[in-house]
């Protein structure tokens, strides 16, 4: 380690060494936040153990679905696997299983430690997970067996939903009790964008639910309800959560404040104004009405504002601290998926631009800008999340450098692996349907490669998510010699009660 | 800021501005439409007949629509009418029969929003759909045998729903291929979809 | 001046509606909300520039802070195993 980056055990004060075993004297702070840890360590575990099982599941899902595009026959026989089913399935089970709960996980832990206070009624969120989890099985049971509703993001039949939303309004309840609970002094950045999040979906899948599912409206409203729900549900619940770990994470690893405070409130209204009207530049050229589609094409270059914002915001607070991403594994993930933010956000605002929305539109393009943001984004700032978290709920460091490598290797490299062959197999896809006197069939034959690549990327970030819940069931058993490492891992001492 | 209240109202306004935009102006402006009656009487779009109406079903419930859309571009914004796949585009009065609008997103397939126009040969689609490799060699579209039945020839006759496939996809000697309910409806579907009328509002060129 | 010119003229080419009845309902609904939302918009700047929202901004940003997690040190690293 460098000697400007102070390590947290060599800055406590009073620190005494007796002998082999190292014992901190805490302060007031120290005792403070570590109680506020332990509050929430087991709604925090409940969430971060789903999430992590559906991860695991989501991606199998992912395998095959991507094995059935270039390759029909895999698993032809079953019914219950085809295509479009496989593919629902693993849309659900990734973002309502491993991407909700992730970051409600994520969500309960920083707004405790931003609020400055334990953890109120626990039994909200844990009877929350339970609903949640329940749900989302349901409903990719149903899915699978003959009752999906074949509604991008809303396949889940109506059988399962209503647990879904109930289990929400409990978290949404729990978020304002922990509101009029705290006791900081200001709100940080973090938990306006955590309220905001925890605030809109519910009326988001309300909406969605009561207007598609139990009383679909005629026609091509449809289209409109169904993809403001979509759209929204990336940028004002995935994308607030995603951007109030950026914004704890980076200054708090690193130990220096946001560049520009003033900034970030830039960033967070203009995103409360701009992006809830996006939605419709998945229709472009679509049967509805034209004025929808250009407003919501103004509010996708309007995002330019808020985007920029928290690029510059990030990438300045980080500027001269670049070296600790050697270091710190929680780091790692939390700047590549900030950076990838930036970068599947400016993607986006280009493909609103409706000379090459006619090129992308319809090709696999859009499915690698989705996982550009909802996995290099979303998806890594969550392992970082959890790389920073979990230690500190189960008072045990990780067990391996070697496995938490792997792990970021693995998917690193397998989802830009994925991501570029979607892009450059989707631009190629896109210009030969764009040319009408191409024929189909030979556009089919186009993407092939393109397609096995995407298996085999699938296979990497299959093998870096085996390690990460390898090295997560490794930390909930403590498996290992006990380590040092500056996140709080000597033996806690609160004269004489271990923490 | 330390301001829940102003927060909050923020929160609403912004979101509510989106929600009145978005979800209840279309709603308003085009959420019930009428069909047309042209000079000859015709109603349009055309109602599904109840068999068409069970094949929609089918469609929603083995997710067609994650690699087909059913949606017509106007010239300017993609090559749809150029490639042969509707001579108009497509607008929101033509999809009021349907219980589930699927636009799609995705063209792995073809777009399908005239199929009823382009591909009338119900054979062909029973083929298709039993193994698409039967008709398209190279497709990736996945088989859907499970929408037929494999059953032996009684009496040396076979019926006359079995569809004729022959060579490598062709079933056991003895045996026939007939579709389920499931598949006839889902064909009904297929057929019906036509968007090449003229409308008021969308006139063809 | 041309830019002036092409606006007025577009201008005169659009059909306004002659009276209320003619106009279609969520066009009040859609600039009425825009009107609204944007005067409350520069009305809720307004009032938190007043009431000081906008000074010392910088002072919330160390809010993650604490005595003995202070700004300058690294809370994070790879663990390292503990040499016997």
């Amino acid at each position: 380690m460098k000697n400007r980056f102070k390590l947290l055990s060599a800055s406590a004060p009073s620190e005494v060494h007796t002998g082999g075993a190292s014992t901190i004297h805490l302060t007031d702070d120290k005792i403070e936040r570590a109680e506020i840890d332990k509050s929430t360590r087991i709604p925090v575990l409940i969430y971060y153990s789903s999430a992590i099982f559906w991860l695991l599941f989501g991606t199998l899902m992912a395998i095959i679905a991507s094995i059935k595009l270039h390759t029909p026959s895999f698993l032809g026989d079953y019914s219950f696997l085809t295509f479009g089913l496989v593919r629902s399935a693993h849309l659900n089970a990734v973002a309502y299983g491993w991407g909700a709960t992730a970051g409600i996980g994520t969500g309960i832990w920083l707004f405790s430690r931003l609020c400055r206070a334990k953890l109120v009624n626990p039994i909200l969120p844990i009877i929350a997970a339970v609903f949640w989890n329940i749900g989302i099985a349901v409903g990719i049971y149903g899915i699978l067996s003959g009752d999906s509703r074949s509604i991008e993001w809303l396949e889940a039949p109506a059988y399962s939903t209503p647990l879904i939303f109930l289990s929400f309004a409990l978290i949404s309840i729990w978020g304002v009790l922990m509101l009029f609970k705290r006791k900081c002094a200001h709100l940080y950045v973090s938990i306006w964008y955590l309220f905001a999040g925890f605030f809109w979906f519910p009326w988001l899948y309300g909406t969605a639910q009561v207007m598609l599912i139990m009383e679909p409206v005629q026609g091509t409203v449809q289209a409109a309800v169904n993809w403001w729900y979509a759209h929204n549900a990336l940028g004002l619940f995935f994308t607030p959560i995603g951007l109030a770990s950026a914004y704890y994470f980076i200054p708090k690893i690193i130990g220096r404040p946001v560049h520009s405070y003033y900034l970030s409130i830039i960033g967070f209204w203009t995103l409360a104004l701009f992006y809830s009207w996006n939605g419709m530049h998945h229709l472009i050229g679509g049967p509805i009405p034209v004025w929808m589609v250009t407003a919501s094409i103004v509010a996708s270059w309007m995002m330019i504002i808020p985007v920029i914002s928290t690029a510059i915001n990030h990438h300045m607070t980080m500027k001269g601290y670049f070296e600790l991403l050697k270091s710190s594994p929680a780091l790692r993930f939390v700047v590549f998926g900030a950076m990838m933010y930036t970068a599947s956000s400016l993607q986006g605002i280009t493909m609103a631009f409706r000379d090459l929305n006619k090129i992308t539109h319809f090709t696999q393009y859009t499915v690698g800008h989705a996982h550009l943001g909802l996995y290099m984004f979303y998806t890594m700032m969550m392992f970082g999340s959890m790389y920073y978290i979990v230690p500190r709920l189960v008072n045990w460091e990780w067990p391996s450098s070697t496995m938490i490598k792997v792990h970021f290797w693995c998917t690193a490299l397998g989802s830009g692996l994925m991501v570029g062959s979607l892009t450059v197999g989707g631009l190629i896809q896109g210009l030969a349907l764009y040319d009408a006197k191409i024929p189909f069939m030979a556009i089919v034959s186009l993407m092939q490669p393109f397609l096995i690549f995407r298996s085999i990327s699938g296979i990497m970030i299959a093998i870096g998510h085996i390690v990460f819940g390898v090295l997560f069931i490794m930390m909930i058993l403590k498996v290992g010699s006990k380590q040092s490492g500056p996140t709080l891992l000597n033996e806690v001492e609160n004269g004489g009660e271990k923490l | 800021m330390n301001r829940i209240p102003l927060v909050f109202i923020g929160l609403f306004c912004t979101f509510l501005f989106s929600w009145l935009g978005l979800v209840i102006s279309p709603f308003v402006q085009f959420g019930k439409l009428q069909p047309y009656v042209n000079d000859d009487g015709e109603v349009l779009p055309h109602p599904l007949n109840g068999l068409a109406q069970q094949g929609e079903l089918v469609y929603v419930a083995n997710g067609c629509v994650y690699c087909h859309s059913q949606q017509i571009r106007p010239a300017q914004t993609g090559s749809d009418i150029e490639r042969g796949w509707g001579n108009r585009q497509t607008v929101a009065r033509d999809y009021i029969n349907f219980k589930t609008i699927s636009l799609g997103t995705m063209r792995t397939g073809p777009d399908l929003a005239n199929t009823g126009v382009r591909l009338r040969d119900k054979q062909w689609h029973y083929k298709h759909l039993y193994n698409p490799q039967i008709t398209t060699p190279g497709s990736t579209m996945p088989p859907f045998a499970f929408l037929f039945q494999k059953r032996p020839i009684l009496d040396g006759k076979s019926s006359v729903d079995a569809i004729q496939i022959e060579g490598a996809y062709a079933p056991p000697a003895g045996y026939e291929i007939v579709p389920t309910p499931q598949a006839i409806a889902l064909v009904e579907y297929l057929l019906s979809l036509k968007m090449n009328y003229p409308l008021p509002e969308a006139p063809v060129e | 001046m041309s830019f002036i010119t092409i606006i007025a003229t577009s201008l005169k080419q659009v059909e306004w509606p002659t009276s209320i009845n003619d106009v279609n309902p969520f066009f009040i609904v859609i600039i009425g909300g825009m009107l609204f939302f944007g005067a409350s918009a520069l009305w809720a700047f307004y009032w938190a520039a007043k009431k000081g929202h906008f000074e010392n901004f910088q002072r919330q940003s160390e809010e993650i802070f604490a005595k003995d997690e202070p700004i300058g040190t690294v809370t994070d690293q790879f663990p390292v195993k503990k040499k016997k």
